[in-house]
């Protein structure tokens, strides 16, 4: 206890050398404070990104795989995609289909218009070219209770009755249910026929449980309205629903999946497990690795800045302190003489040494974690505008031969951090002061023990 | 009974053929003021090394309250066994009078219950009040450091004190006054009290002295 007290009070006795000790030190904890705290909090940022575009994963087309024979070329079905999106892997799956399909005997929105029934070939869509296979409506199904997007975000709501629940249950427009006079509880037979085949054809016979709202403003683009293109003849059915009828087994379904993983590392596994319910080798599961890379790719940047800046003030900051510590160490070679004179021992003059350093390093802790808790924000948010800015001169990566499907999302750079200083930050930079301290005594510390007590005061005698 | 002895004690220096201390046997008793003089050169530095236990010894055996020095601990030695007083002073010059004292204390490990105290009647004993104790002892004179020198010495009531000139840089006054200490602790406190000195007057003072002569040690009186 006598050893820190006599440290504390030395630090008080050569108030100079302590303070231009305690300045170098101050400085540099002060910078490591702030790359660590940068570093730390763009590391947690990009492993929260990570996570966030890691564990999202869509089926994308590998060219490079194609069968030779393009006739052996198939699309999974919504059925299969449905089996396979029966993991235990997977987190959430959001699949969705959508098909032209006849309204039999329904009246739809805009269906005597120009270019209404137009066929599967025209449309792109699906259809037939005798009155019999005319299309007037688009039937879409999910898995999601919520659909799309649309009705998770209000653009559609239910007005009366209740989103579809039991097999065969669909939901539809207040726009049709008012033109065609049809009510909840009433059915209405929808019927999907092959633009190959006329006399291949699914059908079902389905009950309106609930009523929409369409609340997205008129598309004034669209110049010739037809029952294809009015949003009011959208008719919504369950997935199970869609399976079961076979409706979405035709080519013309349109089917977009997206899968979240559990564990962002499991992608591989995953994939392996689709092949092996029968996804065929074309087919391959990617993250969203365009996005994440353009979104976090300064923040790497900006990590890998911080880090080698750490490491390079680590070693030269060790450098100065051996240095200062064995000039004042030098300094101080005949107080150590008479200590170990008057019977202190080598292990105990090191100590004395080492707490020194260790009260001179806290103080400069103290002062330097505050002040780069401080200023780490703006100077992270400098550095990381310039990354953000080459960043954008670089362009998008891009993904190579695959085609992916799926929605296309705008996104920018994160150019702004949020640095807090987490305890993780906290104990990386008390250890690297710690280092520093241990290393400026440890040196000053070896000088000192090589000599005898004898010898320090004949040399000053 | 001798609490220091130095049985067939020769010293030579690493990389000598020369002999600085030659077959030395003498026993020290408390209650005693012992001298020791000689000229420079005789040994007196090595002689004072050995007794103080800042070197070791290589030939013959120094034993300390029965025990051999080479087999006890030297540090433990010097913060507890002995007191010594350096010809130089050899205080904590950027320290406070108080705290040499105290920080003695501390090393040797003893306890006092208010060392505070304790530290002031000592340096009020040897001649420092209470004002010259706070002050840095580099504002003392010679002679004050000295006498702090002596304090810190008895700070953690040693048997032997071992004083190397102890009056070398002062006036005859001081020196009167030092040699009157270091005689009161040998009579009335029972220490064994060893003064090595080139000083007439100093060796005027002891029981028993002893002369130092090319490395050989002869009782003079």
């Amino acid at each position: 206890m006598y050893v820190i007290k006599n440290a504390i009070k030395n630090i008080g006795r050569n108030k100079g050398r302590n303070l231009i000790m305690g300045m170098i030190l101050l400085v540099m904890i002060f910078t490591i404070a702030i790359s660590v705290i940068i570093n730390t909090s763009a590391n947690a940022t990009v492993a929260y990104y990570k996570k966030q575009f890691g564990a999202e994963v869509i089926m994308a087309r590998n060219n490079e795989k194609m069968p030779k024979d393009l006739n052996d070329y198939r699309v999974p079905s919504f059925k299969e995609i449905g089996k396979y999106a029966d993991s235990s892997l997977l987190k959430s799956s959001k699949i969705s289909g959508k098909i032209a399909a006849y309204l039999v005997g329904v009246n739809t929105l805009d269906s005597d218009a120009a270019g209404s029934g137009k066929s599967a070939q025209s449309d792109g869509m699906g259809g037939a070219s005798s009155s019999s296979d005319r299309v007037n409506s688009f039937i879409v199904a999910s898995n999601q209770p919520e659909i799309n997007e649309e009705f998770s975000k209000g653009l559609r709501s239910i007005t009366e009755g209740r989103m579809f629940k039991e097999k065969n249950e669909i939901i539809i427009s207040q726009k049709l249910s008012k033109f065609a006079e049809l009510s909840i509880g009433d059915t209405i037979t929808i019927r999907v026929t092959s633009p190959y085949n006329a006399s291949d054809s699914k059908e079902i016979t389905a009950k309106i449980s609930g009523i929409y709202a369409d609340h997205a403003p008129e598309d004034e683009t669209v110049e010739f309205q037809s029952a294809l293109t009015n949003r009011g003849n959208e008719v919504f059915m369950s997935m199970e629903t869609a399976i079961e009828s076979e409706l979405f087994d035709s080519d013309m379904a349109v089917i977009s999946a997206s899968f979240k993983l559990k564990d962002p590392n499991d992608l591989a596994k995953l994939q392996t497990e689709f092949h092996k319910k029968g996804l065929p080798e074309y087919f391959e599961l990617i993250a969203d690795t365009t996005t994440y890379q353009k979104m976090v790719g300064p923040l790497e940047g900006l990590s890998s800045i911080t880090q080698t800046f750490t490491a390079a003030l680590l070693v030269f900051g060790s450098i100065v302190l051996i240095i200062l510590s064995n000039i004042a160490i030098r300094e101080r070679k005949y107080e150590i003489g008479v200590l170990r004179a008057i019977g202190m021992k080598k292990s105990r003059v090191s100590y004395g040494l080492l707490s020194e350093m260790l009260v001179i390093t806290a103080i400069a802790l103290g002062i330097g974690l505050c002040g780069a808790s401080l200023s780490s924000r703006p100077i992270a948010n400098a550095v990381l505008s310039s990354q953000v800015e080459e960043a954008k001169g670089n362009g998008n990566q891009a993904i190579g031969s695959q085609y992916v499907s799926g929605t296309t999302t705008v996104t920018v750079p994160i150019d702004e951090i949020n640095t807090d200083l987490s305890s993780e930050a906290v104990i990386q930079i008390v250890l690297f002061s710690g280092i520093l301290a241990f290393v400026s005594s440890a040196a000053g510390v070896l000088y000192i023990t090589r000599f005898e007590p004898m010898k320090i005061l004949s040399e000053r005698n | 009974m001798s609490i220091l002895r130095l049985a067939n004690v020769s010293y030579i220096y690493d990389g000598s053929k020369k002999r600085v201390l030659k077959d030395i046997n003498v026993e020290f008793e408390c209650g005693i003021l012992y001298g020791i003089i000689g000229k420079s050169g005789a040994g007196k530095s090595t002689l004072l090394s050995l007794l103080s236990g800042l070197d070791k010894c290589k030939e013959g055996a120094i034993i300390y309250n029965e025990k051999n020095m080479n087999e006890i601990d030297r540090d433990e030695y010097r913060a507890k066994g002995i007191g010594v007083i350096f010809q130089g002073y050899n205080l904590l010059t950027n320290a406070t009078v108080l705290d040499n004292i105290l920080l003695s204390i501390d090393i040797s490990g003893k306890k006092i219950p208010n060392k505070k105290e304790y530290a002031l009647e000592l340096l009020e004993k040897v001649g420092i009040d209470k004002e010259k104790a706070m002050r840095k002892v580099l504002k003392l004179s010679g002679g004050e450091q000295q006498r702090v020198g002596i304090a810190r010495a008895l700070s953690h009531d040693p048997k032997v004190i071992i004083a190397d000139e102890p009056t070398g840089n002062l006036d005859s006054d001081t020196e009167a006054n030092i040699m009157g200490i270091l005689e009161r602790l040998a009579h009335e406190e029972d220490k064994c009290v060893i003064i090595v000195t080139h000083s007439k007057g100093a060796a005027s003072y002891v029981d028993e002295l002893y002369a130092l002569t090319a490395g050989t040690l002869t009782f003079v009186r």
